[in-house]
């Protein structure tokens, strides 16, 4: 894709830069390797929320490691805080972890049980900073209390917390380095919804507090709702529709993402679902040729099986990979699925 | 007005630990009606899935029940014996859970343990078993049905996979579905198919459903009867529209407001206003 392309996000100086990422994943002989990630590319502002939505398979987690180096790309560049993550040796990556840090889902696998949570968040400062004694000590409480943990939790084992603490332990563990960047993969998904909603809610007020730039990766829209300018749709691989979050949610372009929305449930029992189900469900081992979507998509023609359509302006800063962005859409009822 | 399906009443659970007894339910009470859906739901330690195991005579090891009843159309379960509750649970009352991979035996396939349940509840020839596994097959949807019939549980999508534990849960025609978390950690859009085919199953077999869930959204779309439950109890149950229209627990009210993120969303708007 070229510089120009719509996916950039518009104005802002840009503190992540995504462009033309390839990554592929060998398989056993005789069948054909995984593509995760084919040509994405996009931009997030200093300051700013870009949101990753997609399901399993759709390459969002893969997107998530390879913006900071966790995973080599076969092919693309990705720029955090003007540094080249793609090629950039191991020692430099480390060094530059300071300052992009990451969090992931699973809150208790992501702490060693043998540290109480003192130990959990004074072990980035002990390895990427000189604070040492007291100066050490006045930095993780400030830090715990930063996240909302109280001080008398600082002696307790992972197990001895419930699951939104231990994500806040994560949460103060990625900000100990005094990060600019923090990549978020599903940090809420295995919490319950109003554990879900505090957690969210500390995201959203360090970002205001520390001017963090965040990539939030999840599957669940009332979370990107929450907490996102911006949306990325991914499907088996790629991005199929990107723009701002309320843009694209209540004006979706792309068929998946108008599935998607359809397929979330409103706790509003007057507000009902879309009618229409998607049918099947795609492997990223079966991968259709032509456009991506074409195995499920209501609305296949001819053009669609033959190439792979790229992300086109609909609106400014607000794009879809879909031969129907800005053409007339066949007649609805021919083509829809029950 | 006829029978309810299912009714639980006054029902308190307990768990012997290694030192102490801990309480986990108390007082739960609730009413499935005939050919209905009632939704069962709460957070993580609400008791909702200790609820459903009760029902069914599977508490885990420790676990007594220490009072109350729970009757299914005229039968009293608590009442029955270990034997008699495993023809309730092949034959009564359909189960289906969380994993679906973990629900169907891995060294076998679907075929063959479809047939087991047949033959432990049923007496049927061969041709008769085959021919009920298939119809069972299609009837949840799936097309390719003598692949599928042939196929491991690690050969299936997650969505075939909890069709094809659905298509068990209904081999011996049972009363009541008792679903616990059906959807959780699908896809959105595979979600959405499986909460399509129980609906379309409870209508068509008359089936009365049972399904315990987090999520609101569930309740919303597809219940008509719903219990809160937190801590071991029911906090609040009703019609769906009422529980969820003008909940009269403090507790619901949260649940709600918590489930939509609405409040956060609207505080993004005004924060990111130039």
């Amino acid at each position: 894709m070229s510089d120009a392309s719509p996916a950039a996000a518009p104005g802002g100086s840009v503190a992540i830069s995504v462009k033309g990422l390839n990554k592929t994943f060998p398989t056993r002989r005789g069948v054909p390797d995984v593509v995760a990630v084919e040509d994405v590319s996009f931009a997030v502002e200093y300051g700013r929320t870009l949101g990753i939505v997609g399901e399993s398979g759709s390459g969002k987690s893969t997107v998530a490691r390879c913006i900071l180096g966790l995973t080599p790309v076969d092919s693309g560049t990705v720029e955090v805080l003007d540094r080249p993550i793609v090629g950039a040796p191991a020692r430099s990556l480390r060094s530059w972890r300071s300052e992009m840090q990451i969090v992931f889902q699973e809150p208790y696998e992501s702490l060693d049980p043998r540290y109480h949570v003192w130990e959990s968040v004074a072990e980035p400062l002990l390895l990427h900073t000189d604070l040492r004694g007291a100066e050490l000590s006045g930095r993780v409480h400030e830090l715990l209390e930063q996240v909302a943990l109280t001080a008398d939790l600082a002696g307790r084992y992972p197990h001895e917390l419930s699951g939104g603490q231990q994500q806040r332990v994560n949460i103060a563990r990625a900000l100990a380095t005094s990060p600019r960047v923090l990549v978020l993969d599903e940090p809420t998904a295995s919490l319950d919804v109003s554990v879900q909603e505090g957690v969210l809610q500390l995201l959203l007020n360090l970002q205001q507090e520390l001017n963090l730039t965040y990539v939030l990766i999840s599957h669940d829209l009332k979370a990107i709702r929450a907490v996102c300018e911006r949306v990325a749709v991914m499907y088996l691989g790629r991005v199929v529709e990107i723009g701002p979050t309320d843009e694209v949610l209540s004006n979706p372009e792309h068929p998946y993402t108008e599935f998607l929305i359809g397929a979330e449930l409103s706790v509003n029992p007057d507000v009902t679902p879309a009618a229409s189900v998607v049918r099947g469900e795609v492997g990223a081992a079966e991968r259709p040729g032509g456009c991506v979507f074409t195995s499920r998509c209501p609305l296949v023609v001819d053009a669609c099986h033959e190439e792979q359509p790229t992300l086109v302006d609909a609106t400014a800063g607000h794009a879809a990979a879909c031969v129907f962005v800005n053409r007339k859409r066949p007649a609805a009822g021919s083509a829809a699925t029950a | 007005m006829t029978l309810p399906a299912l009714v639980v009443e006054d029902l308190g659970v307990e768990i012997a630990g290694r030192d102490e007894v801990t309480s986990v339910l108390s007082d739960v009470h609730l009413s499935l009606d005939r050919g209905r859906m009632h939704g069962l739901v709460g957070e993580t330690g609400s008791g909702k899935s200790m609820t459903a195991r009760s029902i069914v005579g599977l508490l885990p090891a420790g676990g007594r029940v220490t009072s109350g009843s729970v009757r299914l159309g005229d039968r009293q379960l608590l009442a029955l014996d270990s034997k008699e509750m495993r023809h309730v649970r092949g034959a009564s009352i359909g189960m289906v859970f969380q994993n679906p991979r973990t629900a169907l035996y891995p060294m076998t396939t679907v075929e063959t343990q479809m047939a087991n349940v047949l033959k432990a509840h049923m007496e049927l020839g061969r041709a008769e078993r085959a021919a009920r596994i298939r119809e069972r097959l299609g009837l949840v949807g799936i097309d390719d049905v003598d692949r599928i019939a042939r196929s491991y549980p690690h050969e299936l999508s997650g969505g075939l996979a909890q069709r094809a534990v659905i298509a068990t849960a209904l081999l011996c025609d049972p009363e009541v579905l008792i679903a616990d978390e059906p959807t959780t950690g699908l896809d959105a859009t595979i979600q959405r198919q499986i909460l399509e085919l129980i609906a379309f199953l409870q209508d068509r077999l008359s089936l009365s459903v049972l399904v315990i869930t987090h999520d609101l959204g569930i309740i919303a779309q597809y219940c008509d009867t719903v219990s809160v439950m937190r801590d071991g109890r029911v906090v609040e149950d009703g019609s769906m529209r009422q529980v969820l229209l003008s909940p009269g627990h403090e507790y619901t009210v949260r649940l709600i407001a918590a489930s939509d993120l609405r409040e956060l969303r609207e505080q993004r708007l005004e924060g990111s206003a130039p």
